[in-house]
């Protein structure tokens, strides 16, 4: 049976076993964080300040946090949030990037030059402070509202991502089979749909699964900061470092937010290294 | 073979492009013609402007000045969308057999694309039109669900082959189709070329560096050198008795399969480059026969047996 | 003094290189045996695949460990190469054995001026530095033809196809080696500079009696500058002998079918071209029990696919890879 490049590159992606763990483990958390809390039936916001600070125990695996909240029911949950937000802003983000970045790949001259030249000047803006700007606008509108971030975010990341499909399909343009199609009369829509962008594929593959961690980070911060709408990790953490004392450490309340969003981190690191090695394996990206 | 017009008519074309501050005439006033049925050789080293040619003529690269018309129609200096109308006629067959083909696609993706565009096929005949054109190829249409990257490189050229032909063009341009491959698999694809040409009719315009191959293939030759065509001969002629001294010199340059010692000096000296011609005659600098007059004036093309010679020495 | 009584420079052994792969093992070059004499220009033949360049690369330990693994013998004179030390190869390398690759632009550091290139060798071999390194860069690339100390400062993507071969050349000859190996050194450069190069070789050759390995597949090369063949097919030696005799008289049929599928340019017509039919062999660590040529030979005939032919002397020096009688070759051509 023939198979596909495609096919090829799953194979060889199985076979990469740093990649594989790092994809089980995220899908390990990501079951845990959606579907746990809704068979234990768990409450991230039940204060009970009676059980407050308590170290972790039968009852309380994580723990609990200052208000008796149990911390395995805001882990999770607030890993929802963390993941959502990481592949909504991604998702934004390519679709913006790579809409944009192949017009331009694929036009070349003055209409790439054009575009480009937009890209680097929005590159140059101060981009935490405007995120935090909308943030703070949105926040008075809409508390809870998750969209604002997903935009905020992905504003910022289409930059990247613009910029790399742009360097691809300049060069997949002027391959043979590019130019072959053209002199077959293929029109520029059918050229770059179906011959361009699905040999780009593979990199926007790569691209976007180690931009997920960067959004995650960067949702984390903002929560850090206090400017995230909903329960997330990175508010987890904040929360933690806050009651880092000398007298009395209540480890706990830092550890497990900390070490989920490294394990996830990491885990998505592996798996877009591994990736780019199964579909590039002659290191072309 | 019979008086008609010809079917590619080439006039003065020039194309030149800036490249560091310099004007690199890559073409630079190329006239022949080319008939139905019949296969003309462009040879030459680099920066010959042989392959520039070529792109110009499907419309890759923009002219500079100059026309060709193809079946007496203009096919130079138009919009991409007035060029698409001819694609039918003239099909380029690129050099890299592993860049040609789009290596998602299935081999019967790739040849049913232009059977479906330009109504060759329909959809209920297309699968079978796509294993006829295998079978013209010499590939077993039980291949046609296959990728790129199952095939060789005389493989691919083969298919490549096909799907150019898919659109039944009057004219093929190869531009060094046989050069990446192996000398027992170029046989194979040039006896293909050869068999192809006598079934449909086609005329092909053969872009090589390899003297051997022209003399195999081509009906006639034109010698190309910075730029410009230094001698237009039948086949035959040019190898018999070549009339220009470039031509000369690239003959007797050549590693021989031979029992007798090789003696001859090589020509001297190196290619120039299209950025920066010679004066005068552009190979003056490198001819064991020039003389006073090749530094200062630019010589026509003149008349010799069978063609036509761009030196002085056959004024 | 026979030919058979001057010791050999390089004697290469029975070796054999594989590269693994996780998907599966390919067995590049399988068990080929052959000497190069002091003085002697041998050229390695064959199309792609058939090992000639990963044979030649085996010789100065260039291939990359562990996909590779190169088992055999290979002496140059009286130490033996293969599994010498790192530091061991590198005094060979440059020094005893040089060599020049196919592509110039890739073989010379596009950072480092040409004169940069040349000191180095010239410091790690020879201990030259300051004016008498200069002195010799000056000489030995006027050896190969260029002349004028601007060249010394240029950057290899400033010079021309032809002039990176010639300072890959000289960077090659600067230790006055007694072994160069010359892999497709002209493949890339147009015909009249290639003419140069193959005339440079020629005459350095000549001047040092320096041995020379060529690889190449261009059968008009092998005619003007080798003065033994070694045909190579699917990484075996199949014929063996003086150059006008394998040329012109070939006792293998690939050989003989790699003649008559080459274009001649002294011929009317180009002559007629017989293509070899099929397709070279996909070459796996499965050895094969039959000949590497059977599906694609003209002569093929039963027996032929029991077992691998031996490679067998056919008098002389002459050795081939072929069940089919001499005879019967010898008469075709008659």
């Amino acid at each position: 049976m023939t198979k596909s490049p495609f096919q090829l590159a799953m194979q060889r992606l199985l076979r990469n076993r740093v990649a594989v763990l790092g994809g089980a483990l995220l899908a390990l958390i990501a079951f845990s964080c959606v579907v746990l809390p809704i068979l234990l039936e768990l409450d991230p916001n039940l204060t009970q300040p009676a059980l407050r600070n308590q170290p972790p125990s039968a009852r309380f695996l994580f723990g609990t946090d200052g208000l008796g909240r149990d911390l395995v029911a805001r882990v999770l949950v607030g890993g929802r949030t963390s993941l959502l937000v990481g592949l909504a802003a991604t998702a934004v983000s390519v679709l913006v990037g790579v809409a944009y970045g192949a017009v331009a790949g694929f036009y070349g001259g003055k209409i790439d030059e054009a575009m480009m030249r937009l890209v680097d000047f929005m590159y140059g803006l101060p981009y935490m402070f405007l995120v935090i700007l909308i943030m703070l606008m949105f926040s008075e509108t809409a508390r809870g509202d998750m969209l604002p971030v997903f935009l905020a975010l992905g504003l910022v990341q289409w930059l990247t991502m613009a910029r790399i499909v742009r360097g691809q399909v300049l060069a997949l343009r002027r391959q043979e089979f590019v130019l072959a199609a053209e002199l077959l009369g293929i029109s520029d829509a059918r050229l770059l749909i179906r011959h361009v962008l699905p040999n780009v594929f593979g990199v926007i593959m790569v691209y976007a699964t180690l931009m997920v961690p960067s959004v995650i980070i960067l949702e984390s911060f903002l929560s850090f900061l206090g400017l995230g709408v909903a329960l997330s990790w990175g508010q987890l953490v904040s929360d933690g470092i806050a009651v880092i004392n000398p007298i009395r450490s209540y480890w706990w309340i830092l550890l497990w937010p900390s070490s989920f969003l490294g394990i996830t981190l990491i885990s998505l690191n592996f798996l877009g290294d591994g990736l780019r090695d199964a579909l590039d394996p002659k290191g072309k990206t | 073979m019979t008086e008609h017009a010809p079917l590619l008519e080439v006039r003065d074309l020039r194309v030149h492009f800036a490249s560091e501050g310099n004007v690199v005439r890559a073409v630079d006033g190329v006239d022949f013609d080319l008939r139905a049925g019949e296969t003309l050789a462009l040879v030459g080293e680099s920066g010959c402007g042989k392959s520039s040619l070529a792109r110009a003529l499907v419309g890759l690269n923009p002219i500079t000045s100059g026309a060709a018309q193809l079946n007496g129609r203009t096919i130079t200096g138009l919009t991409r969308t007035a060029a698409r109308a001819f694609r039918r006629e003239l099909q380029l067959v690129f050099q890299d057999p592993y860049a040609s083909l789009n290596p998602r696609f299935t081999i019967a993706q790739t040849l049913a694309e232009p059977l479906l565009l330009h109504r060759k096929a329909s959809r209920s005949n297309v699968d079978s039109k796509v294993s006829e054109l295998l079978g013209q190829v010499g590939l077993d249409p039980e291949l046609r669900a296959r990728y790129p990257h199952e095939f060789s490189g005389g493989q691919r050229q083969r298919i490549s082959i096909a799907r150019a032909l898919a659109v039944e063009p009057s004219l093929l341009l190869c531009d060094e189709v046989t050069s990446a491959l192996d000398v027992s698999i170029q046989a194979q694809i040039l006896e293909l070329l050869r068999s192809i040409q006598r079934t449909r009719g086609l005329s092909y315009l053969f872009i090589t560096h390899d003297l051997g191959v022209v003399r195999y293939i081509a009906h006639r030759v034109a010698v190309m050198y910075v730029g410009q065509i230094v001698e237009l001969r039948d086949t035959e002629s040019l190898f018999e008795s070549p009339a220009h001294p470039y031509t000369q010199a690239l003959l007797a340059s050549i590693p021989r399969v031979s029992r007798a010692a090789q003696t001859r000096a090589p020509l001297p000296g190196e290619v120039p480059s299209p950025a920066r011609p010679p004066s005068g005659c552009r190979f003056h600098p490198r001819c064991a026969l020039a003389f006073d007059r090749c530094p200062k004036e630019h010589p026509d093309l003149y008349p010799v047996p069978n063609g036509s010679s761009r030196c002085f020495l056959n004024e | 003094m026979s030919e058979q009584d001057v010791p050999e420079l390089l004697r290469v052994r029975d070796l054999s290189v594989t590269f693994v792969t996780p998907e599966r093992s390919v067995r590049a070059v399988d068990r080929i045996s052959f000497d190069v004499r002091p003085g002697e220009v041998v050229g390695l033949v064959g199309e792609s695949g058939c090992g000639k360049s990963v044979t030649s690369l085996s010789i100065l330990g260039l291939h990359e460990q562990p996909a590779a693994r190169v088992t055999g013998s290979i002496r140059l004179g009286e130490r033996e190469l293969l599994g010498a030390s790192p530091a061991q190869l590198r005094e060979v390398r440059g020094n005893r054995v040089s060599m020049i690759f196919q592509d110039p632009l890739s073989s010379l550091n596009p950072y480092l001026r040409v004169e940069e290139q040349l000191s180095e060798v010239l410091d790690l071999h020879l201990h030259l530095r300051g004016p008498a390194a200069r002195a010799r860069m000056l000489e030995i690339l006027a050896q190969v033809g260029i002349v004028g100390e601007e060249r010394l400062r240029a950057y290899p993507h400033q010079l021309s196809g032809g002039m990176r071969q010639r300072i890959s050349t000289a960077m090659a000859l600067l230790c006055n080696p007694e072994l160069l190996i010359a892999d497709e050194p002209t493949t890339m450069l147009d015909v009249t500079i290639q003419a140069q190069i193959l005339e440079l070789l020629r005459s350095l050759q000549r001047e040092r009696q320096m041995s020379i390995l060529f690889i190449t597949h261009d059968l008009g090369v092998v005619s003007e500058i080798c003065d033994r063949v070694i045909v190579m097919y699917a990484g075996r030696i199949v014929e063996q002998a003086r150059t006008a005799e394998v040329l012109h008289a070939p006792l293998h049929p690939y050989t003989e079918a790699l003649l008559r599928s080459t274009p001649r340019v002294d011929v009317p017509g180009g002559g007629s071209l017989h293509p070899i039919g099929g397709l070279p062999p996909r070459l796996s660590d499965a050895k094969l029990d039959a000949c590497a040529f059977a599906p694609r030979c003209p002569r093929v005939r039963e027996g032929c696919t029991n077992g691998e032919p031996a490679l067998t002397n056919a008098g002389g020096e002459r050795l081939r890879r072929c069940i089919a009688p001499v005879a019967e070759m010898e008469s075709a051509r008659s």
